[in-house]
C-alpha cells in the first residue's frame, strides 16, 4: 500500500515521450513469433522416454505458464528498452544538494579550551544528513570522511579531538565547496577567535556564489589563560620562552624545568595582566635530551602550559685543539660557536683524540704525529694550521716549502668554508710556499705567480685533513700590524669567526637545533611510509602533520613540537569583528537540510534490467546447450 | 521388400562366415548329452538295465567282462526367431532391416539343414511350426513381405505364449526395438531364459540421436500420443541417457540368464550386424 501511495503521489512521467514509439518494436517480434514455421510433425516409434523427461519438467510451476521462455524474455527486454528510451522519471522529495553536508570542525588549539570541541561535536551531530563529509580544520584542512551516512559520521565525530595547531578556516570551506554539488550545505563550527589565511567570511561568500549554503555555528567557553606563547634558541645553547598572562589581573606563575624527567630548575614569576615575561634556560647544549618547561596555571587551555626542547647527542661538537699558544684567536672563535666544546691540549701531552675534530696549531712530536695519522686514518678529521715550527708531514695535503713574504689571496674553489668570509681581503705578510700533493684539493691560493696553496684538503685513509696556511698570531699584541709574530691579519676580519663556524659545519655537517624543535602546524614529508610515535599515538604515514604538543619520534630522530602561537593562546580573541562573519548567536540554526522536489531518473534502472534479461537469455540458451 | 538378391548376398556371406566361424553355429554343434548315436566315445562296465545291444562282445572275448559302449547323442538345435511387428517397427526401414536380420539367421540355419521358425509378435503372436528347407524359407519371406505392422508390443503375453510351445532347449532370437516397459521385457527374458537366447535391438539412427533440428510435434506410432518439443542439445542428452539406461537394464537382465543383447541401427550393413551376433556367440562357445 505504501508503494501504491508513493506511485499515486509521484506518478511516472516521461522526459522523452516520443521514445514510447519504440514500444512498437514489440509488434514485429510478435509477428515473427506468429509467422515462424510450424513445428514439423514427426511420427516416431516411441515417446516413452520423452514423456518421462517432460513429466519432470511439468512439475515446475513456471513452465506451465512460460511455454516459450525465450519469447517472454525478448518481449520484456524490448518493452524495458523502449521505456528506457522514453526517459522515465518520478518527482520525489529530496534533500537539497543530494542530501550532502560538509561539516567543518575547527580543530585548532583554542577549541581545546573548556570543552569547546565537545560542544562543537554535539552541534555537528545535529546537522547530519544523508551524505556527510567531515573536515577537521587545522593549519591545513584534514579530511576525516567523505559522503558517509549519518550513523558512521556520528561515530567518527565522537572519536575526534582538537589538535594543537592554528586553523585555516577559509581553506577548509573552499575544500568543502569543491566536494558539494549546487544546493549542498557547509556547516562551520568554530569559536571564530583566530585563523590563518583568508577570512572565513570571504570563503563563505565564494561558496555561496556556487549555490552552497554556508552556516557558521559558534561555540564558546572560559577565556582565562596564561600560556607559553613563544620560544627560541639564543647563542651557546640558551633557550628562551615568553610567557603571557591573557587575564586582566596579575598572576604568580610557577615555572618548572626538567631535563630528561629530572627537575633542574624552579622559579616563580609575577606576570601582570595582558603582559609577557621572558624566562631563559641556559646551556641546553650541554644537556642532550628532552627539556620540559612547564608553567603551573589552572586555566582554560592547558596545552600551552608546556614547552619542549629537544637537544640531540650529536649536537655537541667536541674539538681537541693542540697548541702551545693559549691565546690563539681561533680558540676564541671556535668557543663562540653554539654547541661546541673546545678542549685545549699541549703537544707534549695529548689526550685521546677519539670522537674529536683535532685542530693542530703547533709543531708536533713524532709520536703525536703518529697518533694523529691513526686518528685520521680511522675516519677522524684534522685541521692543521700553519705555525712557524710546522714541518712536512705525510698527513698534510701540501708539500711545504720555504716561507714567502707578502702576497694576496684568491679563492680557487668556492665552498661553504670561505663563503662570506672575505678571506681574499686578508693582508698576508708571511706564509709557507706550499704545493698541492696529488689528490689534494686547493680552496684558497696565493695571488702570486706560484699560486701556493693556502687552504687545501685531502682524504687520508678514511678521514680528512685540512691545511690552513693562515697562521694564527703568536704571543701578545696580536693586533699590532708591526708585530713580526703576526703573519696575517685574517683574525682581525669580521669573517674570521664565520670561517671557523663554516669550517666545522663543512666537517660535521650543519647542525641546526630547529631541525629538532618545531612548531605545530608544520608538515613533514617522508620519501616512503614510516611509523611515527606521536605524543599520543603511533601512526604510519608518508606525510606527517605536527598537530600535537610534545615529542614526535620519527625514524632517525626525535622532534620537540610546541604550540608557540599567541593568537591561539588568546582565548578572548583579538577583537575580531564577529558581525563580519554574519554569525547570529540569538537565532536558532536550521538543522534539517532543505527539501526540494527533484526528478529522479529511472532509465538507468531500466537499462540494468534490460541487461539482466539479455544475460538471462544467454544463460537460458547455454542451459539448453545451444551456446 | 525383401527379394532374391538378398539371398545371393547371403550366399556369399554364408561362405565367409563358415570360413571364419567354423562349427560355432547351431545345427553342426556337438551335444554334451550322451545317448544313441553313431560314434562311440567311451566304455563302461555293464549294469543291470543297460541295453544288450550296447555290449561290446569283442571286449568281452578279450576280458571276460561285460562292457557297454557309450555313444554321443547327436542332437539338432531348433532356432526360433521372434520378430516384432508392432507399429513402432513401422519407422522408415526399421522393420525391413529387422526382417532381413531374421531371414539372415534363418538362412544360416537352413544351410545346416536345421529346423527354424519365424514367429511375428505384437499385440498377439503368430506361432509357426519349426521346419527345415529352402522352400520353408521362401514361404517365410512371403509371410514377412505381407506382414501388417500394428498395435503395441505385449512382450510379457507373447513370450509367455511362445515359451509354452518350445519343447526342448532351443536357440531363441528376438528381433525388436524393445520399446516397451522394462518389466515386461524382463519377464519375457526370464520366461525364455532356459533356452539359448539372443536379443537384437533394432533402432533407427534418428531414434537413437533424436536429432530433429529444433521444434517438432512428435506423434507416437503405437499410442498416437502427441508431444510438442524443442530438441535442444540438453533434451537430446537427457533422451539418450534415458535410452541408454533402458538398454542397460535389458542387458543386465540378459546377463542374469546368460543371454546376449545387441543393439544395431539401420544405417549399419545388415551382414555386419549378423556377423557381429554370430562372432559374439562363437566367443561364448569357445
Amino acid at each position: 500500500m505504501a508503494f501504491l501511495d508513493f506511485l499515486y503521489t509521484n506518478p511516472l512521467q516521461f522526459a522523452n515521450e516520443a521514445g514510447l514509439y519504440a514500444l512498437l518494436s514489440i509488434i514485429p517480434l510478435i509477428i515473427i513469433y506468429l509467422l515462424r514455421p510450424r513445428a514439423q510433425k514427426i511420427k516416431i516409434p516411441s515417446v516413452m522416454f520423452l514423456l518421462d523427461i517432460e513429466k519432470k519438467k511439468r512439475l515446475n510451476i513456471f513452465r506451465k505458464f512460460l511455454k516459450d521462455p525465450l519469447f517472454l524474455i525478448q518481449l520484456l527486454a524490448l518493452i524495458i528498452i523502449s521505456l528506457a528510451i522514453a526517459a522515465p522519471f518520478i518527482m520525489a522529495n529530496e534533500e537539497a544538494g543530494g542530501g550532502s553536508t560538509v561539516i567543518i570542525l575547527d580543530g585548532s588549539t583554542s577549541m581545546q579550551a573548556d570543552g569547546r570541541f565537545s560542544k562543537a561535536v554535539v552541534e555537528a551531530n545535529k546537522f547530519l544528513s544523508a551524505k556527510n563529509t567531515v573536515i577537521l580544520a587545522e593549519s591545513i584542512p584534514v579530511m576525516i570522511m567523505k559522503d558517509a551516512p549519518a550513523s558512521s559520521t556520528t561515530d567518527a565525530l565522537n572519536k575526534l579531538k582538537a589538535k594543537a595547531t592554528g586553523v585555516d578556516l577559509s581553506s577548509a570551506i573552499l575544500l568543502g565547496r569543491r566536494m558539494l554539488p549546487e544546493g549542498g550545505r557547509i556547516v562551520v563550527i568554530s569559536d571564530f577567535i583566530s585563523w590563518t589565511g583568508d577570512s572565513p567570511a570571504i570563503a563563505k561568500k565564494v561558496a555561496e556564489a556556487s549555490g552552497i549554503k554556508v552556516d557558521f555555528i559558534t561555540v564558546s567557553g572560559r577565556t582565562d589563560n596564561i600560556g607559553i606563547v613563544n620560544g627560541w634558541f639564543e647563542s651557546a645553547g640558551d633557550f628562551k620562552i615568553a610567557i603571557k598572562n591573557f587575564n586582566t589581573d596579575a598572576r604568580d606563575v610557577k615555572i618548572d624545568v626538567t631535563i630528561n624527567d629530572k627537575q633542574v630548575l624552579e622559579n616563580t614569576r609575577n606576570i601582570k595582566g595582558q603582559s609577557s615575561e621572558y624566562f631563559s634556560v641556559s646551556d641546553l647544549n650541554l644537556n642532550p635530551g628532552i627539556t620540559k618547561i612547564s608553567i603551573d596555571s589552572n586555566d582554560a587551555l592547558p596545552v600551552d602550559n608546556n614547552a619542549f626542547v629537544y637537544m640531540p647527542q650529536s649536537m655537541q661538537r667536541d674539538i681537541l685543539y693542540i697548541t702551545d699558544n693559549p691565546k690563539s684567536p681561533s680558540i676564541v672563535a671556535l668557543g663562540l660557536i653554539p654547541n661546541t666544546k673546545v678542549t685545549k691540549a699541549d703537544p707534549k701531552s695529548i689526550p685521546s683524540m677519539s670522537g674529536n675534530v683535532v685542530i693542530v696549531s703547533a709543531a708536533l712530536p713524532q709520536d703525536a704525529v703518529k697518533k694523529l695519522e691513526d686518528h685520521v686514518s680511522s675516519g677522524g678529521t684534522a685541521v692543521i694550521i700553519a705555525s712557524p715550527g710546522l714541518t712536512n708531514m705525510n698527513l698534510l695535503p701540501v708539500e711545504l716549502g720555504t716561507p714567502g713574504n707578502r702576497t694576496s689571496l684568491n679563492v680557487a674553489r668556492q665552498t661553504i668554508i670561505t663563503e662570506g668570509t672575505d678571506i681574499e681581503k686578508t693582508d698576508v705578510k708571511k706564509y709557507f710556499k706550499a704545493h698541492l700533493k696529488n689528490g689534494a684539493v686547493g680552496l684558497v691560493e696565493s695571488g702570486d705567480t706560484e699560486k701556493s696553496a693556502v687552504l687545501a684538503y685531502w682524504r687520508f685513509g678514511r678521514g680528512t685533513v685540512i691545511y690552513s696556511g693562515l697562521a694564527d698570531p703568536q704571543g701578545n699584541n696580536i693586533y699590532d700590524p708591526l708585530n713580526e709574530n703576526v703573519w696575517n691579519d685574517f683574525h682581525t676580519l669580521p669573517g674570521y669567526p664565520l670561517f671557523w663556524k663554516q669550517m666545522l659545519e663543512w666537517i660535521k655537517g650543519s647542525l641546526d637545533v630547529t631541525e629538532y624543535n618545531a612548531k605545530t602546524g608544520m608538515l613533514i614529508k617522508f620519501p616512503a611510509s614510516v611509523t611515527v610515535n606521536t605524543p599520543s599515538d603511533k601512526v604510519t604515514t608518508d606525510t606527517l602533520l605536527l598537530d600535537e604538543v610534545g615529542i614526535y619520534e620519527v625514524p632517525g630522530k626525535s622532534i620537540a613540537v610546541n604550540l608557540f602561537d599567541e593568537r591561539e593562546s588568546n582565548l578572548v580573541g583579538g577583537g575580531l569583528a564577529t558581525d563580519a562573519l554574519n554569525i547570529s548567536d540569538s537565532k536558532e540554526p536550521v538543522y534539517t537540510p532543505e527539501t526540494i522536489r527533484k526528478a529522479r531518473n529511472l532509465d538507468i534502472y531500466l537499462i540494468m534490467a534490460a541487461m539482466f534479461l539479455v544475460f538471462l537469455e544467454l544463460y537460458y540458451l547455454r542451459w539448453r546447450g545451444e551456446l | 521388400m525383401i527379394d532374391t538378391s538378398f539371398f545371393k548376398e547371403l550366399d556369399r556371406f554364408s561362405f565367409m562366415v563358415r570360413k571364419r566361424v567354423s562349427t560355432a553355429y547351431s545345427g553342426s554343434r556337438r551335444s554334451i548329452l550322451k545317448g544313441r548315436g553313431m560314434e562311440p566315445v567311451s566304455y563302461r562296465e555293464y549294469t543291470q538295465g543297460d541295453d544288450f545291444k550296447t555290449i561290446d562282445w569283442k571286449v568281452y572275448g578279450r576280458t571276460e567282462k561285460l562292457y557297454v559302449k557309450e555313444f554321443e547323442e547327436e542332437k539338432s538345435l531348433t532356432t526360433h526367431i521372434l520378430l516384432d511387428i508392432s507399429k513402432s517397427m513401422d519407422f522408415r526401414k526399421k522393420f525391413e532391416y529387422a526382417a532381413m536380420l531374421a531371414l539372415g539367421f534363418a538362412y544360416l540355419v537352413t544351410k545346416d539343414n536345421e529346423k527354424f521358425a519365424i514367429a511375428t509378435f505384437g499385440e498377439e503372436i503368430n506361432i509357426t511350426k519349426p521346419k527345415r528347407g529352402r522352400r520353408y524359407l521362401s514361404q517365410t519371406i512371403d509371410l514377412l513381405n505381407t506382414a501388417e505392422l500394428f498395435g503395441k508390443t505385449r512382450f510379457d503375453y507373447c513370450m509367455e505364449k511362445y515359451a509354452s510351445v518350445i519343447k526342448s532347449r532351443s536357440l531363441v532370437i528376438i528381433v525388436s526395438d524393445f520399446m516397451a516397459e522394462i518389466d515386461a521385457i524382463r519377464n519375457a527374458v526370464f520366461r525364455l531364459g532356459n533356452n539359448e537366447l539372443v536379443l537384437i535391438q533394432v533402432l533407427d539412427p534418428l531414434e537413437k540421436s533424436l536429432d530433429l533440428g529444433g521444434e517438432a510435434r512428435l506423434i507416437d506410432l503405437e499410442t498416437d500420443t502427441k508431444m510438442d518439443i524443442y530438441t535442444s542439445p540438453r533434451l537430446r542428452t537427457e533422451y539418450q541417457k534415458k535410452l541408454n539406461d533402458h538398454n542397460a537394464k535389458i542387458k543386465e537382465t540378459c546377463l542374469t540368464v546368460g543371454a546376449d543383447f545387441h543393439t544395431v541401427t539401420t544405417d549399419k550393413p545388415v551382414f555386419d550386424a549378423i556377423f557381429e551376433v554370430v562372432s559374439s556367440r562363437e566367443v561364448r562357445i569357445k
